[in-house]
């Protein structure tokens, strides 16, 4: 008896061995590639901020925090760093607003079921271009003399908008565009969570007189936590790292009115051939990205908790 | 199995990633003064190898040549490519980096040591880093460089290192669509600001559009800031004194209040948008016919005079001149400068070396630099250029003959760093948008020049 235990333990044992050693060998390929591809480039980074380096000499001297105080003295600096917090805020608000009302719309088991195939389509096609392309193509619509968003306004007898001269509406414009380019890979999320609410719970809760608001208020946001969360963080952060977008549509104009500090990483580092400069903004940039998320996690998590 | 493609994989992406990370075939120079010496071996080694050679006494080698500027790209694949490769059969050229960024490119090529052994380069702090670094080589001992009038190799000298020899000249011109100032009232081009204003003002009264620019590119932006100061400063303070000012950052723009006033004189006639047109957008706009002016490169001649062709129904309807922000009775001052150039990285395989510096000489020679030269349309540099190699639009060849009794000036982003010229381009679109006024713009725009000048 005691052999036979001691002998299930050892199969055991060596199975579970060799359980592990295939799932490590199965993560090995990835663990790698994250380390090489991800993990040292980060590590460079924080390195890099330390140092002078100009991004092409050999020359590399460890100056301390000295980049990270004279980012402080960066021209436009806290105006970059404003630009940023109200870009990313707006495109993260209204792509949620705007994401969960569409998916509410798409969805079937919603209160206002609208089942629209195509228009799911629709909405989704943005996710497949690039935003460059996406940036090109809202600037010549937003283009003052011959834009298409222009022509339209005149036609229906209302005044040209200048929307990328002016520094407000140049920023709600790009707030826009970037709405437009990240709304679809939410509604999907939003669409994954809706279509997981079981619809007995809108059944039950008409037969006790629930209103269609009250149905949506009570049982498909709450039952939605888990989709909000991940949705607001994804969005969040793309929002801070985007780069491109503003880029070709602005070009972070008018005056420094829609320069993000993405496009000063890019300005200095390759550009001024100030890399350890342009190395410091991004651990900024890492920083303020982790603290948000974090913030957001914490919150989100307590109200997924509390339902 | 399972353990078996665990393995599998596990391999071949250890194998994969060691692949990528050997080293490149090029070693750095670390050190600025080997750039001269490589100067002289390149011009030895030129000078053996300029004889065409046969094909099987030599090793076949591929020649990477950074052709970032993409307007001479069909001239390229259709002629220049087959015309070299024909002439030297064991070299193969390989065109790198097309349509990108210049800046952007050439700095992480370098950083990786792979350096196109020919490439395209200019004026900016990237070049100057390279130079600093020895990864570019001093030009100044190759047969090219001796056919290269001294006023542009000078542009392209950065610590004494001769860095690239220019591909043309560029200067700014204003296209007028004549059609909209003859419906206008105007009859002829203007010659000087006072009538350039009275022109405006005309054809703004007609109820068209009347200047637009590229507000989108820093060069195209600083046409409409710079003919201004320097047809007020040059006349002053004379030739070439401008651009020292500009170098040492010891301009201040509103010790001449001249410059403000007409910059905010020129304010109401700009075309919305332009600020963030590109030279596409000013192209299509002229091209729809209700815009009077441009000001704009000559490089892009070839384009707006078919734009305005295509709006009127006839290019001679397009008069190309100097921006006239001259006084009257007095020369127009003119910005010109080299357009980009073309440089040689260091490079340690001698089959290679042989190609580039080949490669180098070659496409510098008259017979074959005419190529690049008509299809950019710019003015040209090369000493040996001969009339009958030189196709250029009507429009512009009337241009060139006008810049010879203008008084040229160097446009001021070969003088200005990089960050300045970004910045300062921000804030001439600020005041030719009314988000900032003349003065105040011109104060903070004397403020980063002195701030960073190039010559600190």
């Amino acid at each position: 008896m005691n052999n036979s235990s001691q002998s299930t333990k050892k199969k055991t044992s060596t199975f579970e061995r060799s359980r592990t050693i295939t799932g490590a060998l199965f993560i090995l390929p990835t663990f790698v590639f994250v380390c090489i591809f991800v993990l040292w480039p980060l590590f460079q980074v924080f390195r890099y901020s330390m140092t002078d380096w100009n991004g092409i000499s050999a020359d590399m001297n460890f100056v301390g925090f000295e980049n990270f105080k004279a980012l402080t003295k960066l021209d436009g600096f806290w105006t970059m760093c404003r630009a940023t917090v109200i870009y990313a805020i707006g495109v993260m608000a209204l792509t949620i607003i705007s994401a969960f009302l569409m998916a509410l719309v798409l969805d079937k088991k919603g209160p206002l079921r609208i089942n629209r195939g195509l228009m799911r389509s629709l909405w989704f096609f943005p996710c497949l271009l690039s935003g460059t392309v996406i940036g090109i193509l809202w600037r010549i619509m937003y283009n003052y003399q011959n834009g298409i968003i222009n022509t339209l306004l005149k036609g229906a007898g209302l005044p040209k908008v200048n929307w990328l001269e002016s520094p407000n509406i140049a920023m709600v414009a790009v707030i826009i565009a970037s709405v437009w380019a990240s709304t679809g890979m939410c509604i999907i999320i939003f669409m994954a969570g809706l279509q997981s609410i079981d619809g007995s719970l809108y059944e039950a809760a008409s037969i006790d007189g629930a209103t269609g608001n009250q149905q949506l208020w009570y049982i498909t946001v709450p039952m939605m936590a888990p989709s909000i969360t991940i949705n607001v963080l994804t969005t969040t952060i793309a929002a801070f790292k985007m780069y491109e977008l503003p880029l070709n549509i602005t070009n972070g104009g008018p005056g420094k009115a829609t320069t993000l500090i993405t496009k000063n990483i890019y300005d200095l580092g390759f550009m001024s051939v100030k890399t350890g400069m342009g190395s410091a903004l991004s651990v900024v940039l890492i920083l303020i990205i982790t603290l948000i998320s974090l913030i957001q996690l914490v919150y989100l998590r307590k109200r997924e908790d509390i339902y | 199995m399972k353990k078996f493609f665990a393995i599998l994989l596990s391999a071949a992406m250890v194998l994969g990633l060691v692949a990528c990370s050997q080293p490149a075939t090029q070693t750095p120079a670390t050190e600025a003064p080997k750039a001269t010496e490589a100067a002289t071996q390149a011009a030895a080694t030129t000078a053996a190898a300029t004889e065409a050679a046969p094909a099987d006494e030599h090793t076949p080698v591929t020649l990477q040549v950074s052709i970032v500027e993409s307007d001479f790209l069909e001239m390229w694949t259709d002629t220049i490519k087959p015309k070299f490769e024909a002439e030297y059969p064991w070299i193969t050229l390989e065109d790198v980096g097309t349509g990108e960024s210049k800046t952007e490119f050439h700095s992480t090529r370098a950083a990786a040591n792979d350096l196109p052994p020919v490439m395209q380069t200019d004026n900016g702090d990237t070049y100057y880093a390279l130079v600093d670094a020895g990864k570019i080589i001093d030009l100044s001992g190759t047969e090219a460089a001796k056919n290269i009038p001294q006023s542009y190799k000078d542009a392209y000298t950065y610590n004494g290192v001769l860095f690239g020899l220019t591909q043309g000249a560029a200067y700014d011109a204003m296209f007028f669509n004549m059609s909209i100032l003859n419906a206008a009232g105007v009859e002829a081009a203007p010659t000087n600001w006072d009538e350039f204003i009275a022109a405006c003002e005309k054809v703004k009264a007609a109820g068209y559009e009347v200047l637009c620019y590229a507000g989108a590119k820093t060069t195209t932006a600083w046409m409409t800031f710079e003919s201004i100061i320097v047809n007020i400063v040059g006349p002053q303070l004379g030739e070439g004194q401008y651009e020292e000012l500009m170098r040492s950052g010891k301009i201040n723009l509103n010790d001449y209040p001249e410059i403000a006033e007409r910059m905010a004189a020129l304010v109401p006639f700009i075309a919305t948008g332009s600020s963030t047109m590109t030279e596409d957008d000013v192209t299509a706009f002229m091209n729809d016919g209700n815009c009077a002016m441009a000001i704009a490169g000559n490089w892009t001649s070839s384009n707006i005079v078919k734009a305005i062709g295509e709006a009127t129904g006839d290019e001679s309807n397009c008069v190309m001149t100097p921006p006239p922000f001259n006084n009257a009775g007095q020369p127009c001052w003119l910005a010109a400068t080299p357009e980009s150039s073309f440089g040689m990285s260091e490079v340690d395989d001698p089959a290679i070396k042989e190609a580039r510096d080949i490669f180098f000489e070659w496409i510098f020679k008259a017979e074959n630099f005419r190529y690049i030269q008509n299809a950019r349309g710019t003015c040209p540099v090369l000493t040996t250029i001969t009339e009958d190699q030189i196709v250029l639009p009507d429009a512009t060849k009337a241009f060139v003959v006008m810049t010879g009794s203008c008084t040229p000036f160097s446009m001021s982003f070969n003088n200005v760093k990089s960050d300045v010229n970004k910045n300062v381009t921000a804030i001439i679109n600020e005041i030719y948008t009314s988000n900032k006024d003349a003065k105040t713009g011109l104060d903070e725009i004397s403020a980063l020049i002195a701030a960073d000048p190039k010559n600190g």
